[in-house]
């Protein structure tokens, strides 16, 4: 029995930091409508501000209410104003992708600010660290220890009074399910949701600096791994149960230490489970728990207020201009392959076949989240099941790396498709954790394991040779590589372009209305799961076999985060998407790691800004600049021929107008119009089709 | 049950402006003047030049086909569309590109299609979240009374207070966001869509209470596809087609385009 209180007990106040990181992701979640998994980033800067403040001699106090005070409140307002104003009541990808920016961008800035590296050792804030004010069980309390719980609860009960009775509580809960049906009441939305943001990252700040001297130095990497815990312990509460969520926390926190206490120490197991508990607590609490199993999140109601959802493909553009790009393109590309295979240097070569490499597992993430509307953020860990399977194969069992990388896509297919028996019922959010989850699983886990990764010391995967071909060297991969990429290139677009894709594309407008007309949901999720993580296990087999060694440190969760937020920036729904932002992302980083190590962050900071651009773009980069060429061209082509454009219509809309309520196309005063055009193509389309087919089920008396 | 009484006709009205065609006699600015109103969703045109007024107390429908514009003129009044230009006179001030709560604030309720209601609130919650955002309702008393208000109007909504508003059926729904403008005084409430989907016993109930808010002095613009049963209680009605006002008078004046144009059910 004491030996199960000297386990348990140090779990209460580490439960408690838990919980408190969860509390402020609970508020926003519950008050901003925004899953911000950016939140230990800001602890991290408000730790950071209090630490600087203190370095430069002012009394501890005046720095901690100024980190807590000043610095994290307009940390919070800047966020609002310059993005998350534009995301209210957005898809949860939408205010994913930014919020995943802000976890790569705010770390590094500080990194590139004070120089990579930087280890801070933060001072204690309110009861001294090292006093021991009683023991319990023969185990003395720290004042850190102290007062992190007593603070933790005090917050918690008053951040749920304060969202359950005050006014603006309930002004907060109403915006984030309808801004716009919350400003039909005479709510300042905008005033709202900038307090909303400005009351979370206070407590970030709070949190930040109240956590920070439990660590002897501090780095970011400190709280995203307390964020790690801190989701679990929200899931709990299903995201917005405060209580439920301190519970959880606590019960988290004396769980690791009790396993941390129990399993023998050195093992794999003792090492990773401690640290992947939370997650694999997470999967079960959200695959168990039927609040999550809620296909259809609430939505706003007012919905039919924003114009319809663009299309992908231009419509129409000037013959010249589409003939001379097409023309230019094809030149440039054999250009540019013949240059690759003779005189291009040896290093830009091996940067250009990651490149193709990338596109390829990049190509699985068009698949889910472009053509299926699904989150992934587990796509590396299918990459690297891909690439150790190719490695262990060839070096133990003497296969051809090229079986091994068939077999590795096999291995990663089969994965994905019994990860997705239980996850296919999740959405949104849910699906974006479970998947985080099942990635921090993998990495802490099962790639450390000698026969899956080995660690940090890696294995070896060796290039293929096909009877007497050999393809050793570089530039010979490259033609290999571009070959698969070219396979799977063409199987997307047959999937996109065939029946699969029109009823993926159903199934992304309406779960309701594909279900109602025949098509198996379930079992298209299952599908897609599936292939994508074979196609990013064969991305990561080739990946392995380019590198010539590769370890669990290539494919950890925050790798997958990176290549959500790169494809979702250039352009999560085109296939040339995924190729330009393989290429490009292979590109940048080569370019950065010649710069001196002070910029070793530059390419995080980089990414994160761009992901800051996505709310106003989600079309993508490569989508963003066609459209803008094309308006130009049809500028310029309408000048010639003197004849005036359409004027406050845009290129890609007038098109589609006759299909759209309100244009004097074909208002023959019944529905009968909006079936005709072009409303079966591949694109948006069949979303107002489908919502139509599932409306009469919601309503009704 | 206050406002279960049956829908009078024009004459019913003690404040209808009855047969005056387009100008208003008395001299007095109209409430609501709306002319020149063009909208559009991002790059479709809705709206091509809307002229609509509405006299204080007056009850003005709204009719047309499928796709007519109905219910962007309604969005456009109220501030929920960005891309809108012409004016709209309320109260004789411009409030076209005002944000939506100055609008509400100034007086204009509007209950859109559908579901308009926060489903993840309670009933009560949603009650009390239409009288917050209004200046003058900051007192506990005025809240107290706007809640008897509402639920003198709709008992049913009293049984139900602590429930979760997206629990109720479609018809408490619809009843619950009239509850809101009968527990504050508007000087115009605009209704879309009221009856749409709901059973007729339903329909008798939430017509009742529009009968109830005209009582009380609140002008009202009502839209409805099927007009035949809101012609009752008309000072006024328009007919909307492809973006554009193509005839305006009393229900008498029109009633025979009306039905040609939407037959009856």
């Amino acid at each position: 029995m004491t030996q199960f209180l000297q386990y348990a007990l140090p779990g209460v106040p580490l439960g408690c930091v838990y919980a408190l990181m969860a509390a402020g992701l609970v508020l926003t979640y519950r008050a901003a409508g925004v899953f911000n998994l950016a939140f230990g980033a800001q602890a991290y800067i408000s730790a950071v501000s209090l630490y600087i403040a203190v370095a430069n001699g002012w009394p501890i106090w005046v720095g901690a209410l100024l980190s807590i005070g000043v610095v994290s409140p307009a940390l919070g307002f800047v966020l609002d104003r310059v993005i998350f104003r534009h995301t209210r009541n957005a898809s949860p990808f939408v205010t994913l992708v930014p919020a995943i920016g802000l976890l790569v961008v705010l770390p590094s800035a500080v990194d590139i600010i004070f120089g990579a590296g930087t280890r801070i050792n933060p001072p204690s804030l309110f009861l001294s660290a090292r006093t021991v004010y009683f023991s319990v069980a023969g185990l003395a309390v720290n004042g850190t220890e102290l007062s992190t719980t007593i603070i933790t609860v005090a917050i918690v009960a008053i951040l749920w009074g304060a969202l359950k009775f005050t006014k603006l509580g309930l002004a907060m809960r109403a915006v984030v399910e309808s801004a716009r049906l919350a400003e039909l009441q005479g709510v300042r939305s905008g005033v709202i949701g900038a307090m909303a943001w400005i009351l979370s990252s206070l407590l970030a700040g709070l949190a930040g600096v109240l956590l920070a001297p439990l660590y002897a130095t501090l780095s970011s990497l400190n709280f995203t791994d307390l964020l790690v815990a801190a989701i679990a312990a929200a899931a709990f509460g299903a995201f917005v149960s405060l209580p439920f969520t301190l519970i959880g926390g606590v019960l988290l926190g004396i769980a690791g230490e009790m396993i941390a206490g129990y399993l023998p120490p050195g093992s794999v197991w003792s090492a990773g489970l401690p640290s992947a508990l939370p997650f694999i607590v997470l999967l079960v609490m959200l695959v168990v728990r039927p609040t999550f199993r809620v296909r259809r999140e609430v939505v706003d109601p007012m919905q039919s207020c924003e114009a319809p959802p663009r299309s992908l493909e231009i419509p129409r553009r000037a013959r010249v201009v589409f003939v001379g790009s097409r023309a230019l393109g094809a030149a440039l590309a054999v250009a540019f392959a013949v240059s690759l295979l003779t005189w291009i240097p040896h290093n830009w070569a091996f940067t250009l076949g990651q490149g193709i490499v990338y596109s390829i597992i990049f190509l699985s993430i068009v698949l889910l989240t472009g053509m299926s509307n699904e989150i992934s953020l587990a796509q590396a860990t299918f990459a690297g099941i891909g690439a150790f399977t190719a490695g262990q194969l060839a070096n133990h069992f003497g296969f051809s790396v090229l079986v091994g990388a068939l077999a590795g896509t096999a291995v990663a297919a089969a994965v994905g498709a019994v990860i997705a028996i239980p996850t296919a019922r999740l959405s949104g959010i849910a699906l974006a954790l479970a998947t985080l989850g099942f990635a921090l699983v993998m990495s802490d886990i099962v790639f450390p394991f000698s026969w899956a990764g080995n660690g940090g010391s890696g294995i070896t995967v060796p290039r293929p040779q096909i009877g007497p071909i050999s393809f050793q060297s570089t530039r010979t991969f490259l033609v290999l590589a571009s070959v698969a990429l070219l396979v799977v290139a063409v199987i997307v677009a047959l999937l996109r372009s065939g029946t699969v894709g029109r009823e993926l594309g159903a199934i992304r407008g309406s779960e309701v209305g594909a279900e109602s007309i025949g098509i198996n949901t379930r079992g298209m999720r299952i599908m897609t799961t599936a292939l994508a993580g074979g196609i990013a296990g064969l991305g990561g087999a080739l990946y392995g076999s380019l590198e010539q060694s590769v370890s669990a440190n290539d494919f950890g969760y925050e790798v997958s985060l990176v290549f959500v937020v790169v494809v979702a920036i250039v352009g999560v729904r085109t296939i040339s998407g995924a190729i330009e932002a393989g290429l490009s992302f292979a590109v940048l980083s080569q370019v950065i790691s010649t710069l001196p190590s002070r910029f070793s962050s530059l390419l995080a900071f980089i990414l994160g800004l761009a992901a800051l651009t996505y709310v106003r773009h989600p079309e993508g980069v490569v989508d963003f600049t066609k459209r803008w060429i094309a308006g130009w061209a049809e500028k310029l082509t309408d000048r010639s021929r003197g004849s005036p454009g359409l004027s406050g219509i845009s290129p890609g809309g007038s098109v589609h107008g006759g299909s759209v309520a309100g244009d004097r196309g074909d208002l023959s005063g019944d529905s009968a119009g909006d079936l005709s055009g072009d409303r079966f193509g591949p694109g948006e389309g069949s979303w107002t089709l489908f919502g139509g087919i599932a409306g009469p089920k919601e309503g009704g008396d | 049950m206050t406002a279960r009484t049956t829908p009078s006709g024009p004459a019913g009205s003690p404040r209808s402006p009855g047969g005056q065609v387009g100008l208003h006699s008395d001299g007095t600015a109209p409430l609501l003047e709306v002319s020149g109103l063009v909208a559009a969703y991002g790059p479709y045109r809705a709206l091509f030049g809307v002229s609509l007024r509405i006299e204080a107390g007056a009850t003005q429908v709204l009719v047309g086909p499928n796709g007519a514009g109905k219910s962007t003129v309604l969005r456009a009044v109220s501030g929920l569309l960005d891309k809108a230009s012409g004016t709209v006179l309320f109260a004789g001030r411009n409030i076209l590109g005002w944000p939506a709560w100055r609008i509400a604030r100034a007086g204009l309720g509007h209950v859109a299609e559908g579901r308009s209601v926060f489903s993840s609130i309670s009933v009560q919650e949603n009650l009390a979240l239409a009288m917050t955002g209004l200046r003058g309702w900051r007192s506990r008393g005025r809240y107290v009374e706007g809640f008897e208000r509402a639920y003198e109007v709709f008992p049913v909504l009293a049984e139900r207070r602590h429930q979760m508003a997206g629990t109720l059926s479609g018809g408490e729904q619809r009843m619950l966001s009239l509850a809101k403008l009968v527990a504050i005084e508007h000087k115009l409430v605009m209704v879309d869509e009221l009856s749409l989907g709901l059973s007729p016993a339903m329909v008798d109930e939430v017509y009742g209470s529009l009968v109830h808010l005209k009582q009380m002095g609140t002008a009202l613009l009502i839209v409805e596809q099927h007009p035949q049963r809101v012609m009752e209680i008309a000072d006024r009605v328009a007919v909307l087609a492809r973006g554009q006002v193509t005839a305006e008078g009393t229900p008498d004046d029109v009633r025979s385009l009306v039905e040609t144009l939407i037959p009856a059910p």
